[in-house]
């Protein structure tokens, strides 16, 4: 499929996709500051969305693009609710890293 | 082959802002990497011939979500991270890039091998499908409930947001 | 539609003349801001350099390109000159998907060609100039970062911050107008809006031969609300919170001299005439003349005439605006930030709100014009 490097093709776009998935692993599994691995999940977000809408075109269908439009929301409103997670720890124990998160427990 | 040009351009953009996203030490340069990734995605969405989501993409992402990130990146005001970026313990840091090593392979076994079975897949560019009327037709059809409870999710979240920080000991304390 | 070399080269000359035309547009528009205010004030304003104070522009010009190039010591390289050029971006891309005029027919070599009188149409219009412009924001969250400065810091935070809540009365209030149009390209709308207003009233056919069809008509409230928010999205006055002088010094240019500044300049002014543009183009029937473009173009023949013609009434009516935006700077004293939250959270968004479900319930009742 990725043989032809000058015709592009579905394989293209979804290697690009799990590339960045794969960042976005990477980032939310190792990273210790916690505003990194929420963007490290945006990241992971946008490739799903990526490889949604690759398939939607390659399979002239639209409802690739209609679950996009709902993922985007629901990053969004992710982002909105952990981020102020994120402000509420942070204003309180001055710390953002994830390890330190441990002492939350009860 | 103009394309092809523009397609590995914004691959390129997209996964190398996407690789300094989660290497570099500094939050702040993360999040603006992520913008820089996100752009390079929207425009992979155009070349695909989506440009409503393309532009939602940009709208929402670049043009709110990490906004907010970067307010909240500026505001902490934190150093760099330095060495200490990365997970603790080579046994449990080793484990978990392993397991992320396996899924990469995975991926990359499913790309190389079996997508070429779906030879028979022939995308149409004048295809109507991501055109907005049909995306509506099918959000106000099909997908009606997800809409509504996404309409639920949306007026909750704002509420939980702002309850979360206005608590005692949040922006208020005191 | 064959790609002609005749083609390539109208349509690549187009694109350089319409990013040519937002930037020479911008000393004009400051020395109009300039006398204008003077005016305004009462006082005379620049008028010695050349008849009218006009050269004093080449003048400025040249007095920003000798200035000395400098960089605060505790700054970040890349995103300090990063901001400026970004700066720019935003309003010359939203600027070119704006049709400024006709669209005209070329002959070369015997084959007729068309061209649009815009850099490119996406087809999406309205949702590509609000994505690309809510992509200014990072022009000053890259200046306020990157100067390391905490004037700047606190300029570019009040700035964006003002920016993202603003947006959202601004998409809000278009859902009216998307509403009636039932498209988001440019061009439909214009299309629509073309001879007397005319619509569907109880299932009869209402027409009103002295109006013309203009969206100002249908969306009196959306019309407000988006100029309104048109003021806080450019930051200029009465929202120009981000560079309060007497609080941030100069907010986020703060520590920007010569070009650069002069870039940020060409920036705003770009994002006024891209607001403009777009009030013209929803409210006021972009290049269309009301009445009379029929015969106008009987008359004149020639297509490519004719679109020149529609040209300069476009900009007639762009200018008008341009000059609403330096009359309001000098008449309206600044919100304090409290009030322009509550302005924009509590009072513009809750308008737009019920200007939305208004518009849906009426164009259902009614199905007034447009896609009816």
């Amino acid at each position: 499929m990725l043989s032809n490097l000058m015709s592009i093709g579905l394989g293209h776009y979804l290697l690009v996709s799990a590339m960045l998935f794969g960042m976005g692993l990477w980032g939310v599994l190792l990273r210790k500051n916690i505003l990194v691995v929420l963007m490290s999940i945006e990241l992971m977000l946008n490739a799903v969305n990526l490889a949604f809408v690759t398939f939607g075109y390659f399979l002239n269908d639209a409802n690739g693009a209609v679950i996009v439009l709902f993922v985007i929301a629901i990053a969004a409103a992710e982002a909105a609710v952990g981020l102020a997670l994120i402000i509420t720890i942070f204003k309180n124990y001055k710390e953002v890293n994830i390890r330190f998160l441990e002492h939350l427990k009860g | 082959m103009s394309e092809v040009i523009v397609f590995y351009f914004f691959a390129a953009v997209t996964l190398l802002s996407g690789l300094r996203v989660i290497s570099t030490s500094n939050p702040i340069m993360s999040a603006l990497y992520l913008v820089g990734s996100m752009v390079g995605i929207s425009g992979l969405f155009f070349l695909l011939n989506a440009p409503f989501i393309a532009a939602v993409q940009l709208m929402v992402y670049a043009g709110a979500v990490m906004v907010l990130f970067l307010f909240v990146v500026m505001i902490f005001d934190t150093k760099d991270d330095g060495k200490k970026g990365n997970s603790p313990g080579p046994l449990v840091g080793g484990l978990k890039a392993l397991s992320i090593g396996g899924l990469a392979g995975i991926f990359l076994y499913v790309i190389l091998f079996k997508i070429s079975n779906f030879g028979y897949l022939s995308p149409d560019p004048s295809a109507p499908q991501f055109e907005v009327k049909n995306m509506a037709k099918l959000l106000f059809t099909d997908y009606m409930f997800s809409f509504e409870v996404l309409g639920l999710l949306l007026l909750v979240i704002p509420i939980g947001t702002v309850a979360l920080s206005r608590i005692r000991g949040g922006t208020h304390a005191k | 539609m064959g790609a002609s070399g005749f083609e390539i080269t109208v349509n690549t000359v187009k694109m350089l003349l319409i990013f040519l035309l937002m930037v020479q547009l911008v000393p004009i528009l400051v020395w109009v801001e300039r006398r204008g205010s003077a005016f305004i004030q009462n006082r005379f304003g620049p008028n010695r350099v050349g008849p009218l104070g006009l050269t004093q522009l080449l003048a400025d010009a040249v007095k920003f390109l000798f200035k000395e190039e400098f960089r605060p010591p505790k700054s970040e390289a890349f995103l300090f000159y990063a901001a400026p050029v970004l700066a720019l971006i935003p309003g010359a891309l939203a600027f070119g998907s704006i049709p400024l005029s006709a669209p005209f027919d070329l002959t070369w070599g015997g084959e007729t060609f068309s061209f649009l009188f815009q850099s490119f149409d996406l087809g999406i219009g309205i949702v590509f100039v609000l994505a690309i412009s809510s992509l200014g924001t990072y022009a000053l969250l890259f200046a306020g970062w990157g100067s390391g400065n905490k004037y700047s810091m606190m300029g570019a935070v009040r700035a964006s911050a003002q920016m993202i809540s603003y947006e959202l009365a601004l998409g809000l209030s278009l859902v009216g107008i998307l509403l009636i149009y039932g498209t988001f390209s440019f061009s439909e709308m214009i299309e629509a809006q073309k001879g007397p207003l005319s619509f569907m009233l109880m299932g009869k056919n209402v027409e009103i031969p002295f109006l013309p069809n203009w969206g100002i008509f249908y969306q009196p409230l959306g019309f407000i609300l988006f100029f309104a928010a048109t003021f806080a999205e450019t930051n200029r006055s009465p929202f120009d919170l981000p560079e309060a002088e007497a609080e941030l010094v100069a907010g986020y240019h703060t520590e920007y001299g010569g070009l650069k500044m002069l870039m940020f300049y060409i920036g705003e002014y770009g994002h006024m005439m891209v607001a403009s543009a777009l009030l013209a183009t929803f409210y006021f029937g972009g290049w269309d003349l009301p009445f009379g473009s029929d015969w106008l173009k009987e008359a004149i023949g020639s297509s490519f005439l004719y679109s020149l013609v529609m040209h300069l009434v476009f900009m007639t009516k762009v200018l008008l605006f341009l000059w609403v935006f330096v009359w309001v700077r000098w008449t309206l004293p600044r919100f304090r930030y409290d009030q322009l939250m509550d302005l924009g959270w509590k009072t513009m968004l809750p308008w737009a709100l019920f200007n939305t479900v208004v518009t849906a319930v009426v164009v259902v009742l009614f199905s007034s014009v447009g896609n009816s």
